[in-house]
């Protein structure tokens, strides 16, 4: 197991970020974590990255506490965060001399053949890149890096649409392979909904949904009728809408519902709108 | 190797122009401010008593008595009386001559060391760049003790330099204007070449005085939520406040100030006191049993630097 997180706690004052958060990330998946702002998803990757103290609950990666071996851990983890992290200071060249002294599974050769595809100079200063420079040089980074796993925590925020396809499509084709694992949170829910292999939805502070993404196609069925009906179990949502009434059901054989109306799989945004509401 | 090289070029990066740039300054100031002196020698106004004028006659040299002597001649033939000195006399003289010019570059090299080390910690939690920093398998350890190492052993190359250069200059200027045939007293009296060996040694001794002080400028980069140089200073003098009320006295901060000054360097404990006991007096500061409690406080402060730094205080 990459990932294994049981019954993580952590509080700021009053407030619980995590709640017996529990979630697991398998090798070579693509799990991602989905939950609205201050559902506590990036204090969990914070967590999974050493860079947050818990409060309870068992944490490991790869077999490591990441609080206590970060350092022996991020020798096989890479991360890119929501925020441009790159120090801003420096000169694009200089960063990749800074990562090649200090991450053994770094080929800066490999970065430098990246970016030479984009715009990005190796003289230019990190403060002058714009925001899809920032991520495609940190992206470069990233790919040219020997790791396990690859924690994205909302990369693609505020980046038009080209630079979100590109990067999602680098990763997919130039990063994910048999053993690597991916990890990543964003809003975009569409966005990455056709390379996750796993979904955890995560809300004020707790797992409401952890499972493949094969069995969410078996377990939950869209349900579209043009007038209320009555359903064999209780709908984990409803909601009227312009076509008629759209239920999301659990667990209810498909060809019990067709009777009913239209059926098809919710898409992730509709299935976590209908789980959260639960 | 590598990974420490990496870490302490990093720093160069970041920290290394401030150094360079203030004692490139300093220089520039020593160069204009002797062209100066050069350019306006006619017109030094300098004023003599009977004893010196008489002494100075002494001093100088046969032809220097009948023909012109300039302003600044006269000044260097009073401070030096390189003629009329022995060689243990001119030593002594050169000696607290070379300590007075490199008093400067020390204590501007202090002052922007604290600048450095208020900054090291508190502008990678400003700008996030610590989370990448943590995405690299570099610890907190490593990577609180290559900030320190840089300020304390590695960026003291650039003051050694600078004063290096700029003793140079002043000996190259004073060889102009002293007496004909002195020149080569003056340059071996100075012991210009070995002062770079002893400023490196009193630099390694320098780093762990101000251990304290440095360790605790850096947990409070480390912690501080905003302006980490007013916290700095805010809490010791606070802490003495209270202490003088209390006791009448306020050792806490008189006792991490002492422990930001340049003591140990060479040149400064020669200025300090008064050139007794020798080019060698600066080790004395090992014998003081203040500096060995100075050096386990530091350690501790920067252990809780490292812990700091694990936990991540974002701002």
């Amino acid at each position: 197991m990459i990932v294994a997180a049981n019954n993580l706690q952590k509080r700021f004052g009053d407030t619980a970020a995590l709640d017996g958060f529990t979630m697991s990330v398998p090798a070579g998946r693509v799990v991602g974590l989905i939950g609205p702002n201050g559902s506590g998803k990036t204090t969990a990757l914070k967590s999974i990255l050493g860079l947050a103290t818990l409060d309870g609950g068992e944490l490991q990666v790869m077999g490591k506490d990441p609080l206590r071996q970060r350092a022996a851990l991020m020798q096989d983890v890479v991360f890119i965060a929501d925020t441009g992290i790159l120090p801003k200071w420096m000169r694009v060249g200089d960063l990749l001399d800074y990562v090649d002294a200090v991450q053994p599974g770094f080929n800066r050769a490999a970065a430098v053949e990246r970016l030479a595809k984009t715009e990005i100079r190796v003289t230019k200063r990190v403060r002058t890149l714009s925001k899809g420079m920032h991520v495609q040089l940190h992206l470069a980074i990233v790919l040219a890096t020997e790791a396990k796993l690859l924690v994205l925590d909302e990369p693609t925020l505020g980046l038009d649409i080209l630079y979100r396809q590109q990067f999602y499509d680098a990763i997919l084709n130039d990063y994910y392979e048999q053993d690597r694992s991916i990890l990543v949170t964003t809003h975009e829910v569409r966005e990455i909904e056709h390379i996750l292999t796993d979904v955890v939805f995560i809300h004020k502070g707790r797992t409401l949904l952890s499972a493949p993404m094969e069995d969410l196609a078996q377990r939950y069925t869209k349900l579209v009728t043009p007038d209320e009906v009555s359903l064999p179990t209780p709908p984990i949502s409803t909601k009227r809408g312009l076509s008629g009434y759209e239920y999301v059901v659990q667990d209810v054989p498909r060809n019990e519902l067709a009777e009913l109306g239209s059926v098809t799989t919710p898409n992730l945004a509709e299935l976590f709108v209908a789980v959260v509401g639960e | 190797m590598q990974k420490y090289v990496g870490l302490l070029k990093r720093e160069w990066l970041e920290h290394g122009p401030a150094f360079y740039w203030s004692m490139g300054v300093l220089l520039i100031i020593l160069i204009l401010s002797l062209i100066l002196a050069f350019a306006f020698e006619a017109n030094l106004d300098v004023e003599l008593s009977a004893e010196q004028q008489e002494e100075l006659r002494e001093n100088m040299t046969l032809s220097q008595r009948n023909g012109d002597v300039s302003g600044l001649e006269m000044l260097t033939a009073l401070a030096l009386d390189t003629a009329g000195s022995t060689d243990a006399e001119l030593r002594t003289k050169m000696s607290a001559a070379m300590a007075v010019i490199a008093q400067a570059f020390h204590w501007v090299f202090l002052v922007v060391s604290i600048f450095a080390l208020i900054a090291v910690l508190y502008d990678e939690r400003k700008d996030h760049s610590i989370l990448f920093y943590k995405s690299l398998p570099v610890t907190d350890t490593e990577s609180v003790l290559s900030k320190y190492v840089f300020v304390a052993w590695v960026a003291p190359v650039v003051v050694i330099a600078g004063v290096f250069i700029a003793q140079t200059i002043v000996l190259l200027a004073a060889s102009i204007t002293v007496e004909d045939g002195q020149a080569g007293r003056l340059w071996a009296a100075s012991e210009i070449w070995s002062r770079p060996f002893h400023a490196l040694f009193g630099y390694l001794l320098q780093g762990l005085w101000v251990l304290p002080t440095y360790a605790w400028v850096m947990l409070v980069s480390a912690v501080a939520p905003k302006v980490p140089l007013l916290w700095a200073f805010a809490i010791p003098m606070v802490i003495s406040w209270f202490e003088s009320l209390l006791f009448g006295q306020s050792s806490v901060a008189q006792w991490l100030l002492s422990h930001g000054a340049p003591a140990a360097l060479p040149d400064v404990h020669r200025f300090i006191n008064d050139g007794e006991g020798g080019a060698f007096a600066y080790l004395a500061v090992l014998r003081q049993g203040d500096f060995w409690v100075g050096v386990l406080i530091g350690v501790g402060l920067l252990a809780l630097t490292v812990i700091a730094r694990r936990r991540y205080i974002a701002i």
